[in-house]
C-alpha cells in the first residue's frame, strides 16, 4: 500500500506518491480552506501554499499516514496567518442583493426567508470579526465536525485552549445572531 | 433563539460558505509544485531529518554560545597551549627569605631599608597587601627577570590577588635595568582605576635607581613605599564595588550581541507555516500586478457573469499545467522586451536561519581555532636575517565570505516578511553590527602598559628624563648592523587575538636611510601566565608566528632593527626617533594592522650629511645646521 511504503525513494516515486496523497483529500481541504477563508480564490492560494511548505518537508515526513493530518494542519495554519494579515485590510462582506432571492414566494415565507438573510449576514459579519485562532476553531468544528480532542491534535493546543476558543466565538456569534433578531422584531 | 437553531444555523452558514469542486486551475498549479521542485525537496537543509535539523541547530547554538562565554571568562577555558614549549628557567636566583625590600647592599642606606621594611610590614599587617621591592644584579643590561616561583612562593597569606611584586635589575655597569611590576588581579584593578599613582609605580622608578649616590637612590624606594601606603586602603573599597568598568563594559558588549541572535533564533524559529504567495514564474514571488485603467475595470466588471454560489468554477480544462521558469533567456517581460529577473528563491524561514547560525557558528571557530594551535618556539630569531615575522597584508575570505552569508541570509529572510521583520532585522543588524565594531576596534595591540617593562639590546644607552616618566634608548649601529630590544604588547579587547609579525618594515623618519625594524620575534616566559621574563638577546627569542593573545595577555617581544647607510656607530648627530612598528594581526579572523607605539624614544645615531644613491640619482640628507 502506497501510504505504508517507507519514504525513501527516487524523486519521481517521491513526486508521485506526494501528488496522489494530496489528490486524495484535495476536496476536503480546499472546502474547508474556503470556509475558513470564506473566499474561494483566496483558499486556493492557500492550498497551494500549503502544498508548497509540504512539499519541502514530505522526505522529512516518516509516516505517510498521516499525511493527511499533518498537510490540514500546515493548511489550517496557513490560513491563520491569512485571516491575520487580512485585520489589516478592510473587510469585505458581500451581501446577496435584496429581492433577488425571494421573488414569488407566499409572504409569511418571505418573511421567514427575510428573518434567515438577516440572521446569516449577521453571521457573516460575525464571522469575519472573530480572532483568527477562534474561527479557525469554529469552522474546525462545525464545518469539518471535528471533537474536541481532534480539534487539540490538529492544532498542537490543548483541549481547554480549544474549549475556551470555542466558547469566546460562539458566544460572539450568538450576540450578533440576537441582535439580529432584535432588529426583526 | 434556541441552541439548536443556532447551531442549525451557524452549520448553514459555514455548509453556504464552501465552494463546489476544486478547480483545473488550482489542480495544475498543484501538480507544478512537485514536478518543478529541486531534485531534492528544500534543498540540502530542508532535506534534514527534524533530528538532523536540531542537532545542527544545537551545536551552532553551542558554539556560538562557548565561544562568547568563554570570551566572558578570558578564554581561559578554551586556552590550550603545549606547556612543554612554554618559556624556560627563570635567569634571577630565587629568595631564601621574603624580606619585602630585596636589593644589593650599597644600592640603598640600611637606614631607608630598615624604614621601608617596617612601613611595608604595617600595611600588610593592616590590609594584607604584600608588597615587594626586589633589585638584583642582572648578567647583562639587556635581560630582566623575576625571581622564580612568582606568584605562588611569594604569597604568604594564602590572598594572591594582594600581592605586588616591583622587579628592577643592576646591569654590570650599575645602570638600572628597569622594570617590571607583576600584581595579583584587584592591584591590577586598582591601578586600572588610577588607585595606584604612576609616579609611585616601579616603571617610574628608573630615573631614581640611576642617581649617582644611595641617599639619592632612597628617593626611589620611599616613593615606592608610599605608592603602596596610597593604595592599600582603597582595594577594600575595591573589594566591594564588584564589578569593574571594564567588567559592565565586556559584559554590555556581549549581552549586545547575544540578546539579539538568541531574539533571532526565537522569532525565526518559532513554528510557522506560511510563505508568501508563490506564483510560480512571477518576478517577486508575490501575485503579479496589473496594470488596468479604471474605465477598462467598469467594463470589465459590467460584462462579467455573475458566479453561482456553492457552484463548481467553470473554468477551461484545457488550462495547461504552470511551469516553473528555470531561468535563462527564454523569458522576456513583454513591454520592454527585457529579461525577466530570476525568480526569488522562496525558503522556510528556518532555513535562514539555520545558515544564518551556521555561518556564525563558523565564524566563531574561525576566530578562536588559533587559541587551539599550540605555541611553538621552533624558529630561532635570527638578527643576521631580514623579515622574520613580516606577514605581507592579505585578504581574510574565509570570515568575509561567511560575514556576507549571515548578511545575504538575513536579508532574505527579512525579505519575506512584513515591515516588522524587516524594521527588526534592520536594526538588530546595526547593533550588532556597531557593537562588533566597536569590539573589534578594541581589541588591538597596544605598548602603553602602565608596566613599560622594557630592555634595551646590547650598545642601546639608556637615559632617563623627567624623574624616569620617560625614557631614551641611543644605539650606535654601523650600516648594515642589527640592534635589538625588547618590549611587551598587549590585548586589551576583549576577543582573542592574534599577532601574525611586522606589516612591513618600518623606518626611521625623514631619513628612511638612517635604521629600520626588519625583524620580530617573542620571548617565550617561565609561566604560562603574566611577564616575568624580558630579554633583547635573539637567542632567547623564537620566531614562530603566529601567537595568539587571550584577552588581556600580553606578549614579550624583541624587536630586531638594522642601520641604514646613513648609520654611524661613532656619530655623534642622533635621528629622530623610530616611533612606531606596524603590527599585522587578526581578530575573528580578519586581519589587520595597527601602529603600535614604541615604549621609550628609540634613536640612531646617523651620519650628517648622508648621501644615498636612490633609483635615478643620489639624495643627500642632512640635519640643520650642518
Amino acid at each position: 500500500m502506497l501510504a505504508s511504503r517507507t519514504v525513501h525513494g527516487t524523486m519521481d516515486d517521491r513526486a508521485t506518491a506526494f501528488a496522489a496523497l494530496l489528490d486524495r483529500g484535495l476536496e476536503t481541504h480546499y472546502r474547508l480552506a474556503a470556509v475558513i477563508l470564506g473566499d474561494p480564490t483566496e483558499a486556493e492560494d492557500a492550498v497551494h501554499d500549503a502544498a508548497v511548505v509540504a512539499w519541502r518537508g514530505f522526505a522529512g515526513l516518516r509516516e505517510r499516514d498521516r499525511f493527511e493530518a499533518w498537510f490540514a494542519r500546515i493548511l489550517v495554519n496557513g490560513c491563520r496567518d491569512r485571516l491575520r494579515a487580512r485585520r489589516r485590510r478592510p473587510i469585505i462582506v458581500a451581501i446577496p442583493a435584496f429581492g433577488s432571492t425571494d421573488a414569488g414566494l407566499p409572504q409569511e415565507r418571505a418573511a421567514d426567508a427575510g428573518t434567515d438573510l438577516a440572521i446569516r449576514d449577521q453571521l457573516e459579519r460575525a464571522f469575519a470579526r472573530l480572532e483568527p485562532e477562534h474561527a479557525v476553531v469554529v469552522a474546525l468544528r462545525y464545518y469539518a465536525d471535528l471533537s474536541v480532542p481532534q480539534i487539540a491534535a490538529r492544532l498542537g493546543i490543548a483541549e481547554g485552549t480549544v474549549k475556551s476558543r470555542l466558547h469566546h466565538a460562539l458566544r460572539r456569534l450568538r450576540a450578533a445572531v440576537d441582535r439580529s433578531e432584535e432588529a426583526q422584531r | 433563539m434556541t441552541e439548536d437553531r443556532f447551531e442549525r444555523e451557524l452549520r448553514g452558514f459555514l455548509v453556504e460558505r464552501a465552494p463546489g469542486a476544486v478547480s483545473p486551475a488550482l489542480r495544475a498549479r498543484l501538480q507544478a509544485v512537485a514536478a518543478g521542485s529541486p531534485a531534492r525537496s528544500g534543498g540540502w537543509i530542508g532535506g534534514l531529518g527534524n533530528a538532523w535539523r536540531a542537532g545542527v541547530l544545537l551545536a551552532g547554538t553551542v558554539a556560538v554560545a562557548v565561544v562568547l562565554l568563554a570570551l566572558l571568562s578570558h578564554m581561559d577555558a578554551v586556552k590550550v597551549r603545549d606547556s612543554g614549549q612554554i618559556g624556560a628557567p627563570s635567569a634571577a636566583p630565587g629568595l631564601t627569605a621574603l624580606p619585602f625590600i630585596t636589593a644589593p647592599a650599597d644600592l640603598f642606606t640600611p637606614a631607608a631599608v630598615a624604614d621601608a621594611e617596617r612601613r611595608l610590614g604595617a600595611v600588610f599587617a593592616a590590609t594584607g597587601v604584600e608588597a615587594r621591592l626586589f633589585v638584583s644584579p642582572q648578567a647583562s643590561g639587556t635581560q630582566l627577570s623575576a625571581p622564580g616561583g612568582w606568584p605562588q612562593r611569594f604569597d604568604t597569606d594564602g590572598r594572591p590577588d594582594r600581592d605586588i611584586l616591583g622587579v628592577a635589575g643592576i646591569a654590570p655597569d650599575g645602570a638600572p635595568v628597569c622594570c617590571l611590576t607583576l600584581a595579583g588581579d584587584l592591584i591590577l584593578r586598582a591601578r586600572d582605576i588610577g588607585a595606584w599613582r604612576p609616579i609611585d609605580q616601579p616603571a617610574a622608578l628608573g630615573g631614581d635607581l640611576a642617581a649617582a649616590t644611595a641617599e639619592f637612590r632612597d628617593v626611589a624606594l620611599d616613593r615606592f613605599v608610599r605608592g603602596i601606603e596610597d593604595l592599600a586602603p582603597r582595594l577594600g573599597e575595591l573589594e566591594n564595588k564588584g564589578w569593574t568598568n571594564d567588567d559592565i563594559q565586556r559584559t554590555a558588549g556581549l549581552l549586545a550581541v547575544l540578546v539579539p541572535l538568541i531574539l533571532l533564533g526565537l522569532v525565526g524559529l518559532r513554528r510557522r507555516s506560511v510563505l508568501p504567495t508563490a506564483v510560480p514564474g512571477s518576478m517577486t514571488g508575490g501575485p503579479e500586478l496589473v496594470e488596468v485603467t479604471p474605465m477598462a475595470a467598469l467594463a470589465a466588471m459590467a460584462d462579467a457573469p455573475m458566479p453561482a454560489k456553492a457552484q463548481a468554477p467553470t473554468l477551461s480544462v484545457s488550462t495547461p499545467p504552470l511551469v516553473p521558469w528555470e531561468g535563462g533567456d527564454g523569458g522576456t517581460v513583454r513591454r520592454f522586451g527585457l529579461p525577466a529577473w530570476p525568480a526569488w528563491a522562496v525558503r522556510s524561514d528556518r532555513t535562514w536561519i539555520l545558515i544564518t547560525f551556521a555561518s556564525l557558528a563558523a565564524l566563531g571557530i574561525v576566530s578562536v581555532i588559533d587559541l587551539l594551535l599550540p605555541a611553538t618556539k621552533a624558529v630561532r630569531l635570527d638578527p643576521s636575517l631580514d623579515g622574520v615575522g613580516v606577514r605581507p597584508a592579505a585578504l581574510s575570505l574565509v570570515p568575509v565570505a561567511l560575514i556576507g552569508i549571515v548578511l545575504a541570509c538575513l536579508l532574505a529572510y527579512a525579505r519575506q516578511g512584513r515591515w516588522r521583520r524587516r524594521m527588526g532585522v534592520l536594526a538588530l543588524l546595526v547593533i550588532v553590527g556597531w557593537t562588533m565594531s566597536v569590539v573589534v576596534d578594541q581589541t588591538s595591540p597596544v605598548s602603553r602598559n602602565p608596566d613599560r617593562g622594557w630592555v634595551s639590546g646590547e650598545g642601546g644607552e639608556v637615559a632617563f628624563g623627567m624623574g624616569g616618566l620617560t625614557e631614551y634608548v641611543t644605539y650606535r649601529v654601523a650600516p648594515g648592523e642589527p640592534f635589538t630590544m625588547a618590549t611587551t604588547i598587549r590585548n586589551p579587547g576583549i576577543l582573542p587575538m592574534t599577532v601574525l609579525g611586522l606589516d612591513g618594515v618600518s623606518t626611521s623618519q625623514p631619513n628612511p636611510h638612517v635604521a629600520s625594524i626588519v625583524s620580530l620575534g617573542w620571548v617565550p616566559q617561565p609561566t604560562d601566565g603574566s611577564i616575568t621574563f624580558l630579554s633583547a638577546k635573539a637567542e632567547d627569542a623564537s620566531a614562530s608566528w603566529p601567537v595568539t593573545l587571550a584577552p588581556g595577555e600580553q606578549l614579550a617581544v624583541v624587536i630586531v632593527g638594522r642601520g641604514g647607510p646613513c648609520a654611524d656607530a661613532k656619530g655623534t648627530n642622533i635621528s629622530l626617533p623610530l616611533s612606531h612598528l606596524a603590527i599585522r594581526y587578526r581578530v575573528l579572523g580578519l586581519e589587520r594592522t595597527t601602529d603600535v607605539g614604541m615604549p621609550a624614544v628609540v634613536l640612531v645615531a646617523e651620519k650628517s650629511p648622508c648621501t644615498v644613491e636612490v633609483p635615478g640619482g643620489t639624495v643627500t640628507y642632512s640635519n640643520p645646521g650642518d
